[in-house]
């Protein structure tokens, strides 16, 4: 792990705060992250200032989380991969090698982060199946029109 | 001629040659669109309509235009319209000030809305007809309307229903409510119950607890205005799943599933 203070990211998120977990929208790639309370915990603490030793006693403190340190080593890997930590960051490691390091593989309270692309308009509307007719793209499920039959 | 009208906030004008033209305009508008007669408008569709053209063996299209861009042009009318009404409909759900359209099927039980997200084809409509069928009170089979206390918001135009085994790209069927002995939702309802399911063929009702941050997402990923209006759109749906109860995984056959819904609703 890198020498550098986890710094959560700030710019061009909507936050919201729900109990037990977080909800991050990340506005310039319109992606939602839902943080569960160990992850939310760990991003919480990511001030720029706090060490992962630090945050991992407060894990153990709050959440009495086992293997403390490799957990917020993963939930950092992780968060820089979402882009959810300030700057380039050290924290690339794959999650599969943190579960088999921490042994954990089925483990319920090991931070985690789910994540859903957010649709454009169009695709979140109504849309016509394969073979119906159609007049534009934007009809389409399929986002293409090709001779008046969606495709 | 033209017209204009406000539909859920939103001031819509319609523009065609004939009184015909405009009435098929006005058939196809969202529910609750009401005439205006305001001036500027946010957007105006315009319809020509085709037909026998001047000489033997030529026909005109039907061409329908926003604002200035073409969306639909065909021989079938039918082909036309519907791309008006899902025009419109897009527009109007991403346009609403102060209203968060989601893609769900939603009915009333017992003073809270049981919504359940999903797109075109996901079965929900099949799902809502069957909880219709129970006794449920019908708010949508097309979009949950979201007010920013959380509240859904009826959007009851006709329902669609598609016939057993209809190939794809038949169009579904469009029935009043009343003419299926199914009440209308009025008021505005809190969100009871969030049912983020997919349908497999086969697959036994097997639903799991969720939690509210999971079903924020299970709504957002079906919110019409999620990227153009982020902040408005999450402070509405956390709104919305306060007071829910959300449950995720796979349903089999909708009239199945309908009283283990309704059973899970009366807990709530």
């Amino acid at each position: 792990m890198g020498d550098r203070l986890p710094k959560a990211r700030v710019d061009d998120l909507h936050v919201e705060d729900l109990p037990g977990e977080l909800i991050v929208y990340d506005l310039a790639r319109h992606r939602a992250h839902r943080l569960n309370q160990a992850a939310k915990l760990i991003l919480q603490h990511c001030d720029g200032t706090t060490t992962r030793e630090q945050i991992a006693r407060v894990l153990e403190r709050e959440l009495g989380a086992i293997h403390a340190e490799a957990q917020v080593d993963l939930a950092l890997a992780v968060l820089a991969r979402k882009h959810l930590l300030d700057g380039v960051t050290p924290y690339r490691e794959s999650r599969r090698l943190w579960l088999r390091r921490l042994g954990l593989a089925g483990g319920a309270a090991l931070p985690l982060v789910a994540t859903i692309g957010v649709p454009r308009p169009a695709r979140a509307a109504t849309c016509l199946a394969t073979g119906a007719t159609c007049s534009s793209n934007a009809q389409c499920c399929s986002g293409l029109c090709l001779f008046t039959i969606c495709v | 001629m033209g017209e204009s009208f406000v539909a859920y906030g939103v001031r819509l004008g319609l523009r065609g040659q004939t009184s015909a033209a405009l009435s098929l305009l006005r058939g196809h508008l969202p529910p609750h669109a009401r005439s205006a007669g305001v001036r500027g408008v946010d957007r105006l569709y315009s319809l020509v309509l085709g037909g026998d053209g001047p000489r033997p063996g030529v026909r005109r299209l039907h061409i329908l235009y926003a604002d200035h861009v073409r969306i639909a042009r065909s021989e079938d009318l039918d082909t036309v319209l519907s791309a008006f009404e899902s025009e419109v409909e897009g527009f109007v759900g991403v346009h609403a000030p102060a209203r968060v359209f989601v893609h769900a099927g939603v009915v009333g039980w017992r003073g809270r809305a049981i919504v359940i997200p999903g797109r075109s084809f996901s079965g929900k409509s099949t799902l809502v007809r069957a909880l219709l069928d129970a006794g449920t009170t019908y708010y949508s089979d097309e979009y949950a309307v979201i007010d920013m206390r959380g509240r859904v918001h009826p959007y009851d135009r006709p329902l669609s229903l598609r016939t057993p085994g209809a190939v794809p790209g038949v169009r579904p069927s469009r029935h009043e409510p009343e003419s299926l002995g199914v009440r209308r939702g009025r008021k505005a309802l809190p969100i009871g119950l969030i049912i983020a399911t997919r349908f497999r063929d086969g697959a036994r009702f097997r639903l799991r607890p969720a939690s509210a941050g999971e079903g924020v997402l299970a709504l957002l990923s079906n919110t019409l205005s999620a990227r153009m209006r982020p902040a408005v759109t999450m402070i509405a749906l956390r709104e919305a799943v306060g007071g829910a109860r959300v449950l995720k995984g796979l349903r089999g056959e909708a009239a199945e599933t309908v009283q283990q819904i309704l059973s899970i609703a009366n807990c709530s």
